[in-house]
């Protein structure tokens, strides 16, 4: 079973369950982190159980305002910083409904391994993130739906 | 025997040194022509700083004289000013001032072209004194004077002839950069160029602006105005480049003179007045600058120049004013009062910079901020809905119940509600992206797949209007592109051929063609519909421009489709066009196998 801790700011909530359901179909196991915050003590906690990140990018959403907006834009890219700094090399996929480049190279740049655009299927995330582990976690088990 | 001049230049050394040098071989005549030669390639690898010309004023005669050249440091030019006993006019003042009256220019005119009563020697001296200096001559011209003037140099130089074959080749130097600066008509670079030399601290602020405005003028050679901005104390910004500011897009229009007249801009406070009178010479030789963009109509010209102040009442840039449009006193040919009250206020108004970038910035940032907003409102629920439906799926809901008839309607429904889930996705994303033509990120894309996935989408709408779609392509293709670009270029040539059907046509049809040759990829869209006219053709690859029955079948389209079709192949290095206008209507876009990144800005 990969484990893997999803960031965003809604993983708590019943919409999110459903995704989690899906994905251990796919043998893997979805821990919901709703900040950075939460993140940081999810990986204090134990950080050799995880074996990928998903996260999202545009935290926290629901403040428009300009200021909240760039620093909600920030939040994402932050933890990017601070996965690296605390987890290593730790596989980072970004799920994000943004197209924008610059905000997309940014990710790239601070190691996230996939970018995956919302909204997808979960067997989609469940690729990317085998993609993100490598090819010896995509050989044994190709995406395929466990039984 | 004279050492070849060649090899005494360096790739090091300064101008100074070389201009140093050439001048103390003007008493070498038979080394002159190699000097000049190899001072001119040297000079045009090391171009110096700029130049500005100090002119002798001779009242009693009417006579302009070339007095010296110096480097256009306000300071440096205003001490030569004082230095000098006699009237002088600064060459800038002298063409932007309220001094210069038309016997100026009839004083140039004569001196280049007519002998005055003086003798051949002095006439000389001054013919090649004011072309080689007067901003308004073209370079070409200035660039033979100086070479004429040389070579008519006899065995018995004097010490006026040193001097105004020193002038002839200072003033040669600021052609030389003139061309420069002209050819490269990159008012960008200039400006970045500029900054960094501020930033650096190579010139200090004051002349860093007016040698900003010098620049731009030169590269923009009076044929565009500028908007530009401070950002900050270190660096400036080009915000828009219009036409000349008879109609301009903008509210207000900066000014950055064309010729080389704004140095004594900055340091007046009044608004600086140029009249150029009609006169055919005048008019032929403002001909040769501009060439084929003057036409007869504005042979009559005026060119009003105002400072432009921020609030601590620093220039930061001048109006200029030459067209019809301001009303103008035709018998005096002068700028009415209400004129110049026009643009100081227009001066001022652009003097808000601050705020209206301020404006912009908050404009911007409130765009995005939608776009923001509309991603999140709209697509997070759609991840949701996605989950359930895969979910549905999985837990086989059906199969535990054991209908197979109900299971594959079941199945059939779910994968439904993904495509459409995914086409919402999609089109939301064509509502917020609908004006960029750029591609955001680039990766290998299956096209005929992409293209299947098109017909899904449009599945409904061809079903209700009984156009029969499908896609024909000899082998899998791939396209290295932007994949929601791409898949929206198939999507648009797609619903355009349902959307137009022909009502008469019993067998309507739309057909997505994929073939790929050697490198280049080739979609293409045919249909039996409605066809498009001939004049329509051009007309419907324009951004909201639709053809007239399109329009009528359809009037709720933004009418962008086309105009994002072409923007879409241009960003990839492709074409598109009509191929075929009428049974079948044939669009063709061809595009590389491997986008081209260079097209994408």
């Amino acid at each position: 079973v990969i484990r893997v801790l999803y960031v965003d700011d809604e993983a708590d909530t019943e919409q999110f369950a459903v995704l989690f359901e899906v994905l251990r179909q796919y043998e893997i196991e979805a821990i919901p982190v709703r900040s950075v915050e939460g993140l940081e003590m999810a990986i204090s906690r134990d950080s050799a159980a995880i074996d990928c990140i998903v996260l999202d990018i545009i935290m926290p959403p629901g403040h428009y305002d300009f200021e909240e907006s760039e620093r909600g834009r920030r939040t994402g890219i932050l933890a990017l910083d601070r996965i690296r700094e605390r987890l290593g090399d730790v596989p980072v996929v970004v799920a994000t409904v943004t197209s924008r480049r610059d905000i997309r190279a940014q990710a790239t740049e601070r190691g996230a391994r996939k970018i995956i655009t919302k909204p997808f299927l979960p067997s989609e995330l469940a690729q990317a993130v085998r993609q993100a582990l490598g090819p010896s976690v995509g050989a044994v088990n190709n995406g395929t739906m466990a039984d | 025997m004279e050492q070849p001049l060649a090899g005494r230049f360096h790739a090091g050394d300064s101008l100074q040194r070389r201009v140093t040098f050439l001048l103390n071989s003007f008493h070498r005549q038979p080394v002159l022509d190699a000097a000049l030669q190899t001072f001119l390639l040297n000079l045009l690898e090391f171009l110096p700083a700029r130049f500005a010309s100090v002119w002798l004023f001779n009242g009693l005669d009417d006579t302009l004289v070339l007095r010296d050249i110096a480097p256009l440091r306000l300071d440096d030019c205003d001490v030569s000013l004082q230095s000098l006993p006699r009237r002088v006019l600064h060459i800038s003042e002298c063409l932007s001032g309220e001094t210069v009256r038309t016997r100026h220019y009839q004083v140039f005119k004569q001196t280049l072209g007519i002998p005055l009563n003086a003798n051949a020697a002095f006439q000389r001296k001054h013919a090649l004194s004011t072309l080689i200096s007067f901003p308004i001559f073209g370079i070409d011209d200035r660039v033979s004077g100086v070479i004429n003037a040389y070579t008519s140099l006899d065995a018995n130089v004097d010490s006026d002839d040193i001097e105004v074959a020193a002038c002839a080749v200072r003033a040669l130097a600021e052609t030389l950069e003139l061309a420069h600066l002209t050819r490269e008509r990159n008012v960008e670079r200039q400006l970045s160029a500029f900054s960094a030399q501020l930033v650096a601290g190579e010139v200090d602020a004051r002349t860093a602006w007016d040698g900003l405005a010098q620049q731009i003028a030169y590269a923009l050679e009076g044929e565009a105005c500028s908007i530009f901005m401070k950002k900050s104390s270190e660096s400036l910004q080009l915000i828009g480049t219009t036409g000349m500011i008879g109609d301009p897009p903008y509210d207000t229009v900066v000014y950055l003179s064309g010729q080389g007249l704004t140095g004594r801009c900055f340091q007046s406070n009044r608004p600086i007045i140029y009249y150029r009178e009609h006169s055919t010479e005048l008019t032929a030789v403002h001909k040769s600058i501009h060439r084929e963009r003057l036409t007869s109509s504005t042979q009559s010209e005026s060119i009003v120049l105002v400072p432009i102040r921020n609030s601590d009442g620093a220039a930061i840039g001048v109006i200029r004013c030459n067209n019809k449009r301001f009303t103008r006193d035709k018998t005096v040919g002068r700028f009415t009062t209400e004129d110049m009250n026009l643009l100081e206020g227009i001066s001022s108004f652009i003097a808000d910079t601050e705020v209206k970038e301020a404006w912009i910035r908050r404009r911007e940032k409130d765009r995005e901020a939608t776009i923001t907003y509309i991603q999140h409102e709209l697509i997070a629920p759609l991840q949701h809905v996605l989950s359930h439906v895969e979910s549905l799926t999985s837990l086989a809901t059906f199969e535990k119940a054991g209908d197979a008839a109900m299971l594959a309607l079941g199945r059939s429904r779910l994968d439904m509600i993904a495509d459409t889930v995914k086409k919402t996705a999609f089109m939301i994303r064509v509502v917020i992206e609908h004006d960029k033509g750029r591609l955001d990120h680039v990766e290998e894309v299956a096209l005929v797949e992409a293209a299947v996935e098109v017909t899904t989408w449009l599945r409904d709408e061809a079903r209700r209007h009984s156009v029969r779609t499908s896609v024909a392509a000899d082998s899998k293709i791939t396209v290295v592109g932007d994949p929601f670009q791409l898949m929206r270029l198939l999507f648009n040539l797609l619903r355009n051929a349902i959307t137009y059907y022909d009502e008469i046509e019993t067998e309507r049809r739309a057909v997505l063609r994929l073939t790929s040759i050697d490198n280049t990829v080739v979609i293409e869209c045919e249909d039996n519909g409605m066809g498009v006219s001939l004049d329509e053709v051009e007309a419907l690859f324009g951004k909201r421009v639709r053809g007239d029955r399109a329009a009528k079948r359809r009037p709720e389209g933004l009418g962008i489709g086309l105009a994002a079709c072409r923007a879409i192949t241009r960003a990839h290095g492709g074409t598109i066009q009509v191929a075929n206008i009428a049974k079948p209507t044939l669009f063709r876009v061809t595009l590389p196998r491997v986008c081209s990144q260079e097209s994408n800005g």
